[in-house]
Order: structure tokens, then C-alpha cells, then sequence
């Protein structure tokens, strides 16, 4: 009889733990691949890869001694031609963070959040008050602009998969279509079903 | 009083002159660029700071034979189907008339 409820006990046991859902928290930089796909570790060393290149090569330098100003940029569009979805935002943000912590490069707001930013300023000219009022005709204007693609190639055959991704950023003077730095990182993946 | 006039008129005149001079080495013809997208501004920056998704379907082995075997048995299941609703009386009657038949209820 005492083995009949230890086996009870051990069955229930079984099932309440088989079915429980358990969440464990890790650190951001310790992502682990699970299905091969594009994730955390990849867009960190994206972005690591990125800003080494970005701010330690040639164009800067040559920029601030024909200027004497640091370059302001605008970020424009990645266009994701890989075969996953794919979000650029999470290492170009990581970019933007970097140009602005080293002061080596202006960043100016584009996109919807410029828009929002024209929107509220349109709005002050009604509501708020003359002193406090931001002016049309003020904003910074960017010398270079800052776009990209993803690219990938998939190489499968039965429970064996490679991917390859290729990310590219380019920077290029607005005022004369000179591209003046390309970024290249690319990442391989063996993927075993 | 006219002398102050004149040299106002002069003094816009050239500030008119100077708005419309050209950089150095800047094309004549730049106005013609800058009618065709000064009206177009709003739709070509709208997707500046987005990802464009522009992805294509890669082929997987795994995936493909679990699509191929999803695919049979719905298959299997609309031919099930199609054959109960399409049985004709006949059908009904030789059923029903089949010795074993009562025997499996």
C-alpha cells in the first residue's frame, strides 16, 4: 500500500513540475543560441564591431581638419534583405549612444521622431509663451547620413544548416554623395537539427 | 530724404543678388533638383531611422518535410470528408445491409 502512494506522490510530483512554466533571468551579454536564429549576442557584436570601425577609421579625422567641427549625421534607413525579421535599431542605437558619450560625432533627430519634434514645435507658436517659444529654421543640419543593409546566406541540406549574415553601414556626405566610410561585420552560424 | 530711399532700394537689390549667386563650382541648373523633391521630402524621409523589411524565404530541409507531412494529412482529411459527404443512398443501403455492420455496435 505504501509503495502504491509513493508511487502517487512521485507521479503528481512529475506532472506539477513537467507542466510548471519557468522563467530564468540571465545577464543580457549571455544570450544562448537556441534555434540559431538572429539574436541578442549577434546585434552586441554588430554593434561592438561597428563603432570600432566607425570611429577609429580615416573619415573622421580628415573631417575635423577640413572643417575644425565634428560631423554631424543623421541616421536614414537599414534595409533588412536577409531571410529573418531582423531589427537594425538595436545596434544602431547602441551607435547613436556611443557617438554621443564621445562627443566625437553630432547625431540630429530623423524620421517619425522629427517629425513629432517639428509637430511640437508648431504647436508652441499657439500655445506657448513668446519667451519659451522654439523658433522654425533653428535645426542642425546633418553633414553626413547613415544607412545600411543586412544581407544573408542560407546553405542547408538535411539536418544541417550554415547562415552567414552580412551587415553594412555606410556613411555618406549629404552635399556630395562621397561615401566616406563603409562598416562591414559578418557573422557564420553552423546550425545542427 | 531720396538719397536714403535710393541706397535702401540698392542695399535690397543686392541682397536679392546675393540670395540668387551661385556657390563656387555649384551646377546652374540645381533649381531643377530642387523642384523635383522639394515636394517630395515628406515621403522620402518617412522611413529614414526604420528597418526596411525586404526578407525572403530560405529553404529548410526540417521545415519543408514538416510543411510535406502537414500537407498529407489534411489532404487525408478532405478526401475522408468528401467521401462521407458524398456517399449516395445506395451506398447507405449496401452499408446498412452488411451482415458484420450491426455487429460492431
Amino acid at each position: 500500500m505504501k509503495r502504491i502512494y509513493l508511487f502517487a506522490v512521485i507521479l503528481i510530483s512529475v506532472f506539477t513540475f513537467s507542466c510548471s512554466h519557468q522563467v530564468t533571468r540571465i545577464e543580457p551579454t549571455a544570450t544562448p543560441d537556441i534555434n540559431g536564429s538572429w539574436n541578442n549576442t549577434d546585434s552586441r557584436l554588430t554593434a561592438e564591431e561597428m563603432i570600432k570601425q566607425c570611429l577609429g577609421e580615416a573619415w573622421l579625422a580628415n573631417y575635423n581638419d577640413s572643417k575644425g567641427k565634428k560631423p554631424v549625421v543623421i541616421v536614414g534607413m537599414v534595409a533588412n534583405k536577409s531571410h529573418e525579421h531582423i531589427e537594425a535599431e538595436t545596434f544602431i542605437k547602441d551607435l547613436e549612444r556611443t557617438f554621443i558619450k564621445t562627443a566625437k560625432v553630432g547625431l540630429v533627430q530623423s524620421g517619425k521622431k522629427r517629425e513629432e519634434l517639428r509637430a511640437e514645435k508648431a504647436d508652441q507658436q499657439s500655445n506657448a509663451s513668446v519667451s519659451s517659444m522654439k523658433k522654425f529654421g533653428l535645426e542642425n543640419g546633418a553633414d553626413f547620413i547613415l544607412q545600411g543593409s543586412i544581407n544573408s546566406i542560407v546553405d542547408a541540406y538535411k539536418r544541417k544548416k550554415s547562415v552567414t549574415y552580412q551587415i553594412n553601414l555606410e556613411l555618406t556626405n549629404i552635399e556630395t554623395n562621397e561615401i566616406v566610410w563603409i562598416g562591414e561585420k559578418k557573422i557564420s552560424k553552423l546550425v545542427k537539427n | 530724404m531720396k538719397s536714403f530711399i535710393f541706397s535702401f532700394f540698392i542695399l535690397i537689390c543686392a541682397c536679392q543678388v546675393k540670395s540668387q549667386e551661385l556657390s563656387s563650382n555649384q551646377n546652374p541648373n540645381y533649381k531643377v533638383s530642387l523642384a523635383k523633391y522639394e515636394n517630395q521630402t515628406a515621403s522620402l524621409t518617412s522611413t529614414m531611422n526604420t528597418t526596411e523589411q525586404d526578407t525572403y524565404k530560405a529553404y529548410d530541409w526540417t521545415e519543408a518535410k514538416e510543411a510535406k507531412r502537414k500537407d498529407r494529412i489534411a489532404r487525408r482529411q478532405e478526401r475522408a470528408l468528401a467521401r462521407i459527404n458524398n456517399r449516395s443512398c445506395f451506398m447507405d443501403y449496401m452499408l446498412w445491409s452488411q451482415p458484420y455492420f450491426f455487429y460492431r455496435y
